[in-house]
Formats: C-alpha cells, structure tokens, sequence
C-alpha cells in the first residue's frame, strides 16, 4: 500500500489540466451571448475534445505494471484545516478518466435535439464532466467531497430543466437521495480528518494517512456505514435503487447517458478507493451483506426490467442489475472479483451508455419511450437495428463483446467466494437475455406500423459518429482486454493484498501498539462540526 | 500447419463481414452473396482436409495454434488457442463439409429472398461460431463458440423477423440455450476451483486428483449445458420451434452441425466425464427418455420439418444414450452418419417446400415422387438409413449405439452402471428396450413421413416442381453418403477414433470388432426392428389407410396427449413463465413501486415533511401563542420534575 499512499508530487500539473479544462470550458460558455448555439456548441465541444486528448496522453504516459499513483499533485489547500489538494491516478481511474471524458465528448457532440438554452445545458455538462474527474482523481477526503458534491448541481439541473413529465419530482428526488447519503458520508469525513488528529497529533483529510487509523470494532462499523451508505446509493444498491428509473426516465438523453455512463461508477470506486483500504475489517466483516444485496440485486433488477413498458426504464433496471454484478465482484474480495468488477463498469458504461443514447434516438424522432410505440423497426431503420443489436449483445454479455469478460470474472470470483452466491448470480446471465431480447424483439422485430413511424429515418451521419468509437470499443475489450486488464490489475491487486494483509494482522496491530489504541470514547462527531468551523 | 489451423475459422468470418457489407448494395451483388459464403465455406473445407492429410502423416500427433492471450488474472489465464486432433478433424470436416454442401443448396433455396446477403452473412458467422467450438483448445474459447451459434442460431430462427411469431421462436431458442449455459459456466467455473485451469490438456491430468464428488458435481453442470444447446429433456422445447427458420438453417444448425454440441463437448471432456459414473447414468437416463419422448411426438405430426425437429431430438437422444455409456466413439460416429442423413432429409424436404410453394403440411402432399425423382430417391435413401435398414450407415451407428448400452456393464464394470435398478432389470438393459423400442417408432414415422409425401394422389394446390441442380447435387451426396458411409468407412471410422480416445477403448472395439454370438444376435434383432417399422409404415399409409384412422378414433386421449407435445409447453408456460412473469410484476408494482419508494423513500419524505408542516405552525409570529406555549411548556416541565425527581430524604 505504500506505493499507493506515500507520495511525492510529480511536478506534473496534467491532473489538473484535465480536471479544470471543462470548468474553463463551462466559464467561457457564460460569457458567450445565450442565443447563439451553434458558437456555444463549438465551445463546448473544443473544451470537451481538448480534455479526451489531455485524458488519452495520460493514458498514453500511465507506466503499466505498477500500483504507484501516477501523476501526482500536492500542495495544500486549507492548511488551518490541514486540507490538501492531492491528485493522482493509478489503474483504478485510468480508464475511468478516458470513460468520462470520452461519454461528455459524445453527450455534447449529440446535444443537437435540445432545443432550448443549449449554452446552459453544455454548461451543466462540462461543469459535471470537471466534477467527475475531480472525484476519479482526488485523494483527499475534503477535495474529493467537494467534487463529488460538485456533481449533484448540475445533474439536478440537467433533469430538472431540460427533463420530461415529472422532471421537478425526478430531479428532486435524485438530489434528496444522493445528497442524503454523501451528507453522512460528510460527517464521516470530518470524523475521520479529526481522529487523526488524536491519533497522530495533526488535522488530516489525505487518504494515504486515513488508512494508518485504527478503530474499534464498532466505530469502524459506524464509520464504513456511513461510507457505504453513500456509495451504496450512488451505485444504486438494491433496495436503495428507486430514485434512478425515476431520474433515468426523466432526464435528457445526454443526462442518463452520464448518469449511467460514469456517475454511478463512483460508487463502486469510493468503495475501493476510500472504504475498502480504511476500512478493512468492516468490508469483510461486512462483504456477505454486500454480496447478498448484490445478487438480490442482479436478480431483482433483471426480473424489474423484465416487466417494463418504457424503453428507458427497462434499461435503467437493468443497470440495477448490472450494477448487482459489480458489487458481487467487489465484495467477493478476490483478483478475479475486482478485476471483473472494475472492468465491467468501464463495459457498463460503454454499453448502456450507447443503450441510452439509442433510446435518444427513437425519442428525438417519435417523442415516445413505450415499447409498444414500436415495433419491426428492422424493416426501416436497418442500421439502427443493426447498432442496438450489438449493444443488447453487448449488455447480455456475449463471448467477444466486451460484455463477457466482466461478467465472466465477476461470477467466477463471486463462485469461488461463495458457490451458491454463485449460482444465483448465474441465472442474472439467463434473465438478462431474456429482458433485452424481449425488449429488441418488441422494438425491431414483428410488423412495421406504417402510419405511425413511417416517417422514422435512420441514423444520420452525427449519430453514426456518435456509436463508432462505442461500437469499436465493445469488440476491442470483448476480443482483446488485456490491454484493459494491464493496467487495472497492479492496483486492485495493490488493494487487495492490502485488505487483506491488515486483516490477517488486525488484532496484533492493536494489541502491540497501545498508542493506537483509543482510550477515551469519542464524541460523537456531530459535536466536533463546530471546531472544523472555528 | 499452424497458420493453416488459424485460417480455418478465419475463412468463413470473412466471408460473413463481406457479404454483411454487401447487404446494402444492388441486386447484382445479393447475387454474389451466396457464391461469396460458399466459397468461404468450400475454402475452410479444403483447409480442413489438408490438415487432416498432415494430421494422419504422423501418428498420435495434435497440431495446435497460439493465436492471443484472451485474458488473465493470475494465477488464471485464458489462451485463445486452437487444438486439431482426430476428434476435431471429424467434427471440422463435418461441419465445413456438410456445411459446404448446405451453403450450396441455399443458393438455390433463398434465390427469391430479398435479405439473402444477411442470410448469408449470418449464415458464414455460424460456420465461424461452430469451428471455434470444436477447435478452441479450452472450455473458454468453446463457451465462445457455444454462444456464437447460439446467437446464430438466434439470428436465423428469426431470420424472417416481418412474422412475431418467428422472433420469438428465436428468442425462446437463445433464452432456453442461455438457462443450458448458466450451468456450462458453473461447471467451468468449479473446475478453475479444482484444477486452477480450462484447458483440456490441463484437466485431463489433474482430474484424477480432484475430489470425486466434485468431479460428478462438475460432469453434470457441464452436461446442462449440453442439453440445452442439444435439445435434450427438460429443455428440447425450442428445437421444434426453431423450425420457423430457412430450411437450410435446420439441415445445418438444427440437425447437422450445432445440436450435436452437447455430444462433441462430452466427447471432449471424456476424462471427466470417465470419472464420473453417476454422471454418465443420469447422461444414459436423459437421452433414453429424450430419444423416447420425440420419438412418440414424431409420429403424430403433420408439419414435416416438424417430424424431422422431434426426429433429431430423438436422435440426439441416441448419441447421448451412447455417451451416457461411455463409448464416446459411438457417439460421435453417430453424430457424423446422423449429419449425413439428417442434412439430407432437411433439405430434401426443404426442396419439397420450395417445389410445393412454401407448403409445409404433409397432408398436402402426396405423389410427388413422380414430380421430384431426384428428390425422392435422396429422401427414401436417408429414411431408410435414419430408420436403421441393414447396411446403411444410420444402421451401424445406432447399432454401435444400442449394443454398447446393451453391455455396458460387462465391459466397463469400473462405470458402475447397474447402481441404479427398476425392479431386478439394470439400468442399461432398461435403457436399451426402450432404445429398439424407439428404433422401431423412428423407422415407422420417417416412413410415415416418405409415404405421406412421395405416394398416394397429390393433394395439394399449386403445381410441384423439381427442385434445380444446385439444390439436388448436395442431396445426392448427402445420400450417397448416407447410404454407403457406414457400411465403407464404418470399420475404419471407429479405428481413427479409437486411437484417439483412451477410456472407451474396449467398448469401442466391441461394438464393431468382436463378433461374439451376442452381438450377432441382436445384431439381426435390430435389422428386424427396423424393416418391421418400415413395412408398418407402408402398410399402414398405402393399402390399409384405416389402421391410422381408426387408432386416431380410439385413442383420441392419447393422440391428443401426443399431437400435443406432452403438454410440456403448457406446463412450462404455467409452471414457469407465468409465475415469474406474475412475480416480476408483483416485484414491480407492489415492491419497488409501493413498497421501496412509494412507502420507504417518499413516505419518509412526506413525514419530513409533514412533520415540517406541523412544526411550522408553531413559529406563527403571534405573541400570543407563544406566551401560551411557554406558560404550557413551563408547566410539563415542572410536572416532570416533580415526577422523576427524586426525593431527598
């Protein structure tokens, strides 16, 4: 773990190039006059590529083969409050940056159907895309709150101005939801800033020094379900899932394509990034919890999306379901499992990213998302059929789409951790088939209603741009993910090996160091707010 | 020789993106798009055959390929890599010759069809799916093309995508087969537990170290996987209705080449599977039941793609009664003289459809030996060589087959298969009665089937017409093979891939090379078996035309039971989908919707927000109320402390 937590800064400033790029891009958009779109497009969509080129030289220059946080920055940032400004990337971010910046490049190019204040809606997104760098890439609990909090405003604008029917309820709900969960995990932040202080005599927000705290048993229970709470929302975690289909369904296309695309992977990455090397006790005392909720999950969210009558709804349980796999992955706490699971949320992105911006089609055009709208689409939109099939193929997890390979690790770990959780898991594979087939059957299969969609066109040339890069991507991590897996590996190895290492010494830590023993109960940390305010 | 393996699968891939991408173009190009397929299709062919010739050079060689390192979490690590060995050589020359000839006759059978260059394209992408299945040199790389030709298969049952009905046929097929490989992926995934790896040379010689119970537990996830993707009980059902594709695709994906699947993957993993006798009797047991429950369902169907769906299953029922006894050579034996005859019924009844005017229905049919002669003498031929007539191929493959189930116990007492009893009959002398006992249905419905089409008046409406050259030169060798196949290479056949396997060695040699009193006696039992089935059959649609008839009037439960599938459709439907479905919307409306969110999430938000309310009235700014609100709080206040305090004394 060292190599992941004791710095030194590279001198390199590229992390925050790439973080502030789209905050730049989102300040330049106010200064434009509002009405001229084509402009503020432009704008936006230079911001946008210049960061996908900054992320790709990163990925370029990322050393393979080793957990070191790479491109390091730190300096500090509220010393009175002993608040640092720590970035850096390893294997955990890397392809979670180009996953980002690549969805925000696409989501921007694609933004020609909204039709009203076009300049604040780029905004919102460049204003996100900075907000989710930030969290990949941050290392100190303050820095990384603020970011993660950063966010939530404009992914609440984003379903609550340009959204559809119920859009205030949607957007409402999603803020309450996240905010609720994150607000814990706020307190816990400052919990966890001050007891170094007791312990190591000086205010501290940097993870590389949270992961030398030790707790009780309890306050590390405590502490990690703050956590876990906020991040078990974002994922969303069965039974915590209910604000997405509602978001889903009434944000824009360019909103759920983000929203699916990258936000809820912080989830699943502050529970390996934060909770896992601080916590280690209480994610494996925990990990059944998590296994059985994730399998629950799969299962549910499939069996959910099964009975769905709106397209978007339908793919949104699926991502419950998805998502169920990645938990499964992360909490069976072996290589495979991890390894799976960081993957398959890059593959989730990809594919239900796409799903999404296909479910954008079809509203764009006809102004529905009832299945029942369509019907035998195959007949005259060929080339839309031909895109959506690959992508259900690529969300059911075929062998060589990219898919598989997640899905594959993830059950063989989640097996090995537990046979039957295992097994249960399986049947997501069957029922997954079932919910997207029945879905692509009903939409691009059967008799083609004429009056209806007759004037339905295909893809036009930007749409086809938009699904390239995605439709390469399915196939390059289905046939060849090693590239992929490289650079993953050393890091979620790198965690694991950590977890593991202090469980298996955990008691003797304690008992050997009778410093790090607490002595006195602590206050509760709703009390100590006051002091951090001081 | 190891790029030439690589070529192998590559062929036919190209061939499928080349004919994708001509699926946009003009008419003059769909017309290539069949010439292209085959090509690709004859190339990979060639390919094979030379490797076989290299492969035969040196004895007890296996030529293998390194193409990538799919993926890896060390300590496990998953090559795509190709293995060729004699098994492989026999299920690469079947699939890309007999696939050659099919790919040929689809010229002819889809010349009307607007869409034929995706036909096409799928069709190549099947090919390629098929050899990485019986080429890849672990489970993986077979898991890989276990679910291409399953999505092949998808894409071709669904082929005419206008008719719902059609789709969801394929979808029934894809989900049915995914619920098969569920089990494929437990089994893979408890035998990286035992042994750490999936390739076939690793397992081999660790399995005999692995616990017992584990090996058993792994043979039978593995064997869903077969009956699933081969059609065997419980989950056959969506092979009949996978008829709903181009008859081409059901000579080839539905009778040739995929179906039998189940059985190459278990003659692969015959190390496992020779470690696990309560396997291989729940093996014996599935097929027996299979070959008996399609067989019974065949003889009542008027559909005649639908008699030759319930015919393969039956016949994959077969192949697995002979891999359930271990003799993994009959098996595949089996699997190739069944390509040859099945193939050739498919597309010879195909070529009936496309003379009669895409009609199915044998009872409009009748006479048409005059019309189609070519036809005709190909489809008698396969009938009498799947009904088991003397010295047809079809009747020393089951023959084999029926013999080894016959002395299982006695040449393979370490499989241990007489655990298992009905009253004092062993399990496989069980087994084998209701194996000739299904040997004798399957030669009265084909024949059922040749007479209702060929003979007799015609009796349909549009004027028949002999099918053209491209269509009838795959079926005259098709039937050519059928017939002489057996009785030419039988011997040598069952040597080649004898020396191949090591645990069915005896049983193998038994089958065919030792001609005790035993064997010569059943053998002519069987031969007798078969022509008492045929002359029925005649019998019974030629001159005495009132014995079906009658029987239909008096069993009319039975038929009934039997016209309708066993209702296992039905119960499957009642059973299974209709309760998930019932639980899912339940899930949904009653769980998420009001449960979660309407009660858990919103219902806190209201009481927030009730209680806000509730409180907001408090502060109304009135001097008033809040003087009373002091003297009454002031009041409680005083009334606790007297209650709680205690008293001094």
């Amino acid at each position: 773990m060292e190599h992941l937590f004791n710095l030194t800064a590279s001198g390199d400033v590229v992390l925050s190039l790439l973080v502030f790029l789209p905050l730049f891009g989102a300040i330049t958009l106010f200064l434009l006059p509002e009405d001229n779109d084509s402009l503020a497009r432009s704008v936006a969509m230079f911001f946008a590529g210049a960061a996908f080129l900054v992320s790709l030289t990163l990925l370029k220059l990322f050393e393979v083969g080793t957990p070191r946080m790479q491109f390091v920055e730190m300096m500090d940032w509220i010393p009175s409050l002993g608040v640092k400004y720590i970035l850096g990337v390893d294997g955990l971010s890397i392809w979670l940056l180009i996953l980002t910046t690549l969805l925000s490049l696409l989501v921007i190019f694609a933004s020609t159907s909204i039709a009203q204040r076009l300049r604040s809606y780029l905004g919102c997104l460049l204003l996100l895309e900075t907000g989710m760098l930030g969290s990949f890439v941050a290392l100190d609990g303050i820095t990384f709150y603020m970011f993660y909090e950063l966010m939530l405003i404009p992914m609440y604008f984003l379903i609550g101005v340009w959204g559809g029917k119920r859009k205030i309820y949607a957007a409402l709900k999603f803020f309450i939801y996240t905010a609720l969960g994150s607000l814990l995990m706020l307190v816990a932040i400052v919990y966890l800033g001050l007891s170094h202080e007791q312990q190591f005599g000086e205010l501290s927000f940097y993870l590389g020094d949270w992961v030398n705290l030790r707790f009780g048993a309890k306050e590390e229970l405590l502490l990690f379900a703050a956590f876990a709470l906020a991040f078990s929302i974002k994922i969303p975690l069965f039974p915590l899932h209910t604000w997405l289909p509602d978001a889903h369904v009434e944000a824009p296309t360019g909103g759920s394509v983000i929203l699916a695309g990258v936000l809820l992977k912080l989830g699943i990455y502050g529970l390996i990034r934060f909770a896992m090397p601080i916590f280690p006790g209480a994610i494996e005392a925990l990990a059944p919890v998590f296994v059985v909720l994730g399998v629950a999950g799969i299962v549910y969210g499939a069996l959910v999306a099964w009975v769905q009558t709106d397209i978007k709804k339908l793919v949104a349980y699926s991502s419950v379901s998805h998502l169920g796999f990645c938990v499964l992955g992360l909490a069976a706490l072996n290589m495979q499992g991890m390894q799976g699971s960081v993957l398959q949320m890059i593959n989730h992105g990809i594919s239900t990213g796409a799903l999404f911006f296909l479910v954008g089609v079809l509203y764009d055009r006809k102004h529905t998302r009832l299945i029942a709208d369509y019907g035998g689409l195959a007949q005259k939109v060929p080339m839309f059929a031909f895109v959506f099939m690959v992508f259900t193929l690529s969300s059911v997890g075929l062998p060589l789409t990219n898919g598989f390979v997640g899905e594959f690790l993830i059950l063989l770990g989640g097996f090995q951790y537990n046979p039957v959780a295992g097994a249960v898991a399986v049947t997501g594979v069957v029922l997954g088939a079932l919910y997207m087939l029945s879905l692509y059957r009903r939409v691009i299969f059967g008799s083609f209603n004429e009056e209806r969609n007759g004037d339905l066109t295909d893809l036009n040339p930007r749409e086809k741009l938009v699904f390239a890069p995605l439709l390469v991507l399915v196939f390059l991590i289905g046939v060849y993910p090693q590239p992929f897996l490289n650079r993953i590996e050393p890091s979620t190895r790198a965690v694991l090996e950590y977890v593991n290492q202090r469980n298996a010494v955990a008691p003797s830590v304690v008992a050997e160091n009778p410093a790090l023993r607490r002595t006195s109960v602590p206050q509760g940390p709703e009390s100590r707010l006051e002091v951090v305010e001081n | 020789m190891e790029k030439t393996l690589l070529l192998v699968p590559l062929f036919p891939l190209v061939g499928a993106l080349l004919t994708y991408v001509i699926s946009g173009k003009d008419e003059r190009h769909h017309r290539m798009a069949g010439w292209i397929a085959t090509f690709a299709a004859v190339g990979s062919f060639i390919l094979t055959f030379q490797l076989w010739r290299a492969l035969s050079a040196v004895e007890g060689s296996v030529i293998t390929a390194h193409a990538w390192t799919w993926f890896e979490v060390l300590p496990f690590k998953v090559e795509f890599a190709f293995l060729f060995d004699r098994l492989a050589a026999v299920m690469t020359l079947i699939i890309t010759g007999v696939g050659s000839l099919i790919h040929l006759y689809a010229i002819g059978y889809m010349s009307h069809d607007p869409e034929r260059p995706r036909f096409f394209a799928y069709l190549n992408l099947f090919l390629f799916a098929m050899l990485l299945l019986v080429l890849g040199d672990n489970l993986l790389v077979m898991f890989v093309g276990w679910e291409g030709v399953g999505l092949c298969s998808y894409l071709l049952i669904g082929f005419w995508h206008r008719d719902m009905g059609n789709a969801v046929a394929g979808q029934k097929a894809f989900v049915v087969n995914r619920i098969g490989d569920a089990g494929f992926l437990l089994g893979m995934f408890l035998l990286v537990m035992m042994t750490g790896s999936l390739e076939f040379q690793q397992l081999s010689q660790q399995i005999p170290y692995v616990d017992p119970m584990m090996i058993e537990l792994a043979a039978i996830l593995l064997f869903i996987g077969a009956v699933g993707k081969s059609a065997q009980i419980p989950l056959y059902v969506w092979l009949p209705d996978a008829m709903a594709g181009p008859t081409p695709v059901s000579a080839l994906i539905h009778a040739a080449t995929m179906v039998t699947a189940g059985v190459y993957m278990m003659a692969r993993m015959q190390v496992l599977y020779s470690f696990a006798p309560a396997a291989l009797s729940v093996v014996l047991i599935v097929g027996t039941l299979t070959a008996f429950v399609a067989a019974t369902i065949a003889i009542v169907q008027n559909d005649i793609k639908k008699v030759l769906a319930y015919s393969t299953v039956s016949q994959l029922g077969y192949m697995f009664m002979a891999m359930g006894s271990a003799a993994f050579s009959n098996g595949i034996f089996h699997v190739v003289t069944h390509a040859f005859f099945k193939a050739c019924l498919f597309m010879g009844a195909g070529s009936v459809i496309h003379g009669c005017h895409h009609e199915q229905d044998m009872r409009k049919f009748g006479g048409l030996w005059r019309k189609m002669p070519l036809t005709f003498v190909t489809y008698l031929i396969s009938t009498l060589a799947i009904a088991g007539f003397p010295f047809t191929s079809g009747f020393f493959s089951k023959d084999a087959i029926l013999w080894t189930v016959f002395n299982v116990a006695e040449d393979a007492p370490a499989m241990n298969h007489t655990v298992v009893v009905f009253g004092d009959i062993p399990l496989n002398l069980f087994c084998w009665g209701v194996g000739v006992l299904t040997a004798l249905m399957t030669a009265f419905y084909m024949t059922r089937s040749l007479m209702m089409t060929f003979f007799g008046k015609y009796r349909g409406h549009h004027e028949p017409h002999e099918s053209p050259m491209v269509m009838t030169i795959p079926l005259m060798i098709l039937a050519a093979l059928a017939a002489g196949f057996g009785f030419v290479y039988g011997e040598a056949f069952m040597e080649y891939l004898v020396g191949w396997t090591r645990i069915d060695m005896q049983v193998g040699h038994h089958a065919l090379a030792e001609h005790n009193e035993v064997y010569h006696t059943l053998e002519l039992f069987s031969m007798g078996v078969a022509i008492l089935g045929i002359v029925i059959g005649v019998l019974c649609y030629s001159v005495c035309s009132g014995i079906p008839k009658a029987l239909v009037k008096h069993a009319k439960g039975l038929h009934n039971f039997l016209v309708n599938k066993w209702w296992v459709d039905e119960f499957y439907q009642a059973v299974l989908i209709r309760p998930l479905s019932g639980f899912s919307t339940f899930l949904f409306k009653s769980i998420d919707r009001v449960l979660i969110d309407g009660i858990l999430v919103n219902g806190s938000g209201m009481f927030v927000e009730a209680g806000g309310d509730v409180l907001r009235r408090l502060q109304s700014g009135r001097t008033s109320s809040y003087a009373f609100l002091m003297f009454v709080s002031l009041f409680l206040l005083i009334l606790l402390y007297l209650v709680f305090m205690p008293v001094p004394i």
